[in-house]
């Protein structure tokens, strides 16, 4: 009896009308509601939800790689290098909103960290060093010496590179085509330790970094 | 709390975030409350700082057992039909039940209000008495919680006047004021502006 009420729940979330006009509307915390009401609006609304956050995903990422096929190469990367996108694009993803002027900030590990810049540099990004610190002129230099003197202090400290690129916008207007440039920013958080531990060790309380530490332990002795 | 993997988007504290708007700031990452709200004037109209231990915390920030993929948390997952999955998969799940519970509640609140001199209004949840500690303070534990005192000046607290209580550091106060730095955890609450 259950499971048909359920099914006549997703069935009736999930029809076209529904689907297509009413969880438009819908914020966050009103589509979590919905999902908490039974299993069928669960599906549906999990469906919902997927299929809208890959597609807003996609469009977030192409503000800053815009060519073709770029943004695809870019989840396969992340796919590949199992970085975690943190920070102000994550919280408009779930959020439903669109901050213009954010940037992108990827946690990545300190053995990753050469290959997503050399990414970045092919897209037509370049470094931006930090002004305090001269002898970091490029991303290898800082690198390198994250690598030799300051390898031991990356547990305690983070380390960011900074990468920006500009590239012409065409927008159509109601009358006209509108040309103009954008800047895309995107932050690479090196972290020695696996990203996710390193967010909950910048962020989380006391108790729950303890457990997902433990939890993340537990994960990278299943790796090995 | 949220991020992005190559194949779903997790939010570990969902109600904190699309129910209260509510964010955490880790005590000591922000030199003071100044650089907190300068970060988050853009968004907030309204910051209430409190205590990782209070009601409020606990009903936006779940305590006890809590792993990225539990019941609290918000998972969805992403399209991957055009990418190849990672060689070593990661297990977001742990293996055993987590047994941390709420035991180690020292102190409780009283609402108390500070308004800032920059049009911004902050709300604090002071000190009001601890049980096991056996004292009852509050100016002490905003100076502790404010280490610039002086940018902000007491008001009144919805429309009642609340004259400031005398500073009283208190040997226990004192080491509730260790426990707490030792936590390193301080919640910030804000409500969103209106027309954003």
């Amino acid at each position: 009896m259950a499971s048909a009420i359920c099914q006549s729940a997703y069935m009736v979330l999930t029809s076209p009308p529904i689907y297509d006009h009413l969880y438009e509307y819908c914020s966050p915390r009103t589509l979590l509601r919905i999902a908490r009401t039974c299993k069928g609006a669960n599906e549906a609304t999990k469906e919902y939800l997927s299929h809208t956050f890959s597609i807003r995903y996609a469009a977030q990422l192409r503000r800053f790689f815009p060519e073709a096929g770029d943004v695809l190469c870019f989840r396969q990367l992340q796919a590949d290098l199992e970085f975690l996108v943190f920070g102000s694009q994550a919280q408009q993803l779930l959020d439903c909103t669109l901050y213009s002027t954010s940037d992108l900030n990827l946690y990545v590990r300190l053995d990753h960290a050469s290959a997503v810049a050399d990414w970045l540099m092919a897209r037509g990004y370049h470094f931006v060093p930090e002004i305090h610190r001269p002898s970091r002129s490029t991303y290898v230099q800082t690198l390198a010496e994250m690598f030799a003197d300051d390898y031991h202090r990356l547990s305690d400290h983070r380390v960011e590179l900074n990468f920006k690129m500009h590239w012409a916008s065409t927008s159509v207007g109601s009358l006209r085509v509108r040309n103009s440039w954008e800047e895309a920013s995107v932050q690479i958080v090196v972290v020695r330790d696996s990203p996710l531990r390193t967010i909950l060790k910048f962020h989380a309380s006391t108790p729950f970094l303890k457990k997902c530490s433990n939890i993340l332990l537990t994960t990278t002795q299943h790796e090995r | 709390m949220n991020f992005v993997s190559w194949d779903r988007v997790v939010s570990l504290y969902p109600k904190a975030i699309f129910g209260r708007r509510a964010v955490f700031f880790k005590y000591g990452i922000f030199f003071d409350i100044d650089e907190a709200m300068e970060r988050s004037t853009r968004r907030v109209s309204r910051i209430q700082i409190s205590s990782p231990t209070s009601s409020l915390v606990g009903m936006s920030f779940p305590h006890g057992g809590r792993w990225v993929g539990d019941g609290k948390t918000w998972t969805v997952k992403l399209s991957t039909s055009d990418i190849k999955p990672p060689k070593s998969k990661l297990h977001w799940e742990p293996e055993i039940a987590d047994q941390v519970l709420r035991k180690n509640i020292l102190y409780s609140y009283s609402g108390f209000a500070v308004t800032k001199s920059g049009g911004f209004e902050v709300t604090y949840e002071t000190l009001a008495s601890s049980k096991l500690l056996n004292f009852h303070a509050t100016s002490a534990f905003l100076a502790f919680l404010q280490p610039q005192p002086t940018v902000l000046c007491i008001s009144d607290h919805r429309g009642l006047s609340m004259p400031p209580r005398a500073f009283v550091m208190h040997p226990h106060l004192q080491k509730l004021a260790e426990l707490v730095k030792r936590t390193h955890c301080i919640l910030s609450q804000y409500d969103r502006i209106a027309d954003e």
